[in-house]
């Protein structure tokens, strides 16, 4: 079985800075209700999550659902921390497991307002979605 | 009449404002912090500088209202004497927190509608699996016609028990009670055994609707339903009517059947 363990670059990533913070999201949602979101709140609950221009940012996503969630930040890099030291693979979407806990870095090197969400439209749409404003 | 629902709408008063209903991770949600600075907050608290969308246009519509019916029995329920036959349905309208309710139920036995009973609420969520419920009940059929204020709480307990319960006031001035449950055996995800209960508590007697003081009346039954879509499933049955205490000699007096048992078969329905 292929894991993320086994991702590699074939290049060194263009950042060998170390995060300078941590960010810590909680995947959750409420199957009862249908209510999906960040942190036991949907996107209408929550605000956007600030990022420097240029700062680097780890991300740390823990899955408190019982069910995959392909987390997809748009318009910058997320560089899975997979163990891979200076080839961490640089990815779109990261596929967070059920129950477990992941992180990746960011570097903000692009302003803007940029869409950041679970992939699974059924989800997004109903709260699991923030905006990350690079300013 | 006003009394009852003045009732209502004092208890509802109570309900304090629950914000976020997600059941996973609600209580870690206050652990979810970003690691900077002395202080420590959620990278996407809410903020006071609310942001700015292109046209004013939110890029997902999380605050919806939505429509939801179902018919949980709709059934007959086979007797050499006649066969009964009973409906328990519900439908909600509104958002994820706030819905407006109604719940009504009945059985028509020998071409006499008995047991009408049906209830409009406003149902708040109050906790992740949990609601309150508050509004009016009213006790319509071929019967005395009666009218009550409602308080309770409707939800999935621990286990994923279904259950409501319902406290009642008349115009009258009287109390009643009603307390109802079932649970769901998957034998497999289509196949699905279902016992359900549900009992009726009054704190005075009514002879004119069959009921006593006390615990009045039980109506239960063991459905084993196949879905053959997830929206439509039939079932076959073994149903239970009865009157207990005081309402069982009151139905006695009046020449009336005390409890039944019966095979049932019925179809479960939602949209």
């Amino acid at each position: 079985m292929l894991t993320y363990k086994q991702l590699r670059a074939t290049r060194p990533g263009a950042d060998p800075r170390p995060p300078s913070r941590e960010i810590i999201l909680h995947l959750t949602g409420n199957m009862e209700r249908y209510i999906w979101g960040f942190n036991g709140r949907k996107f209408s609950e929550s605000g956007p999550i600030r990022l420097r221009k240029g700062e680097r940012v780890r991300f740390t996503l823990i899955n408190d659902t019982m069910m995959e969630h392909p987390i997809h930040l748009h318009g910058l890099w997320s560089e899975l921390e997979n163990g891979q030291g200076a080839y961490q693979p640089y990815k779109h979407t990261l596929i967070s497991q059920p129950g477990s806990r992941m992180s990746y870095l960011v570097t903000a090197d692009v302003p803007g307002m940029w869409a950041y969400h679970c992939h699974l439209m059924l989800h997004m749409d109903l709260g699991m979605f923030r905006t990350v404003i690079v300013e | 009449m006003n009394r009852a629902i003045f009732t209502g709408i004092c208890l509802l008063a109570l309900v304090r404002a629950v914000p976020a209903a997600q059941a996973e991770g609600s209580g870690v949600a206050q652990s979810a912090l970003q690691s900077s600075g002395s202080g420590y907050h959620a990278a996407d608290a809410l903020s006071a500088t609310p942001v700015v969308y292109l046209g004013h246009i939110n890029p997902v519509m999380d605050q919806d209202t939505y429509f939801h019916g179902i018919m949980n029995a709709l059934e007959g329920r086979y007797a050499p004497g006649g066969t009964d036959f009973r409906w328990d349905g519900e439908a909600w309208f509104g958002s994820d927190y706030n819905k407006v309710w109604l719940k009504t139920e009945g059985t028509l036995e020998r071409g006499r509608l008995h047991d009408g009973q049906h209830e409009l609420l406003y149902s708040r969520a109050i906790s992740p699996y949990f609601n309150l419920q508050g509004g009016v009940r009213t006790d319509l059929d071929d019967g005395p016609t009666r009218t009550w204020g409602a308080f309770g709480v409707q939800g999935l307990a621990l286990y994923e028990f279904e259950v409501q319960a319902t406290a009642y006031v008349s115009d009258r001035g009287r109390f009643g009670a009603r307390v109802e449950g079932s649970y769901d055996f998957l034998l497999t995800n289509r196949l699905i055994l279902q016992p359900q209960a549900e009992f009726n508590l009054y704190t005075k007697s009514d002879t004119g609707r069959q009921v006593g003081a006390g615990l009045s009346d039980v109506d239960a039954g063991l459905r084993l339903r196949y879905e053959l879509w997830r929206k439509f499933a039939p079932y076959v049955a073994v149903t239970y009517s009865g009157y207990l205490t005081q309402a069982r000699r009151i139905v006695r007096d009046q020449g009336g059947e005390s409890g039944t048992l019966r095979f049932t078969l019925g179809i479960r329905s939602w949209f």
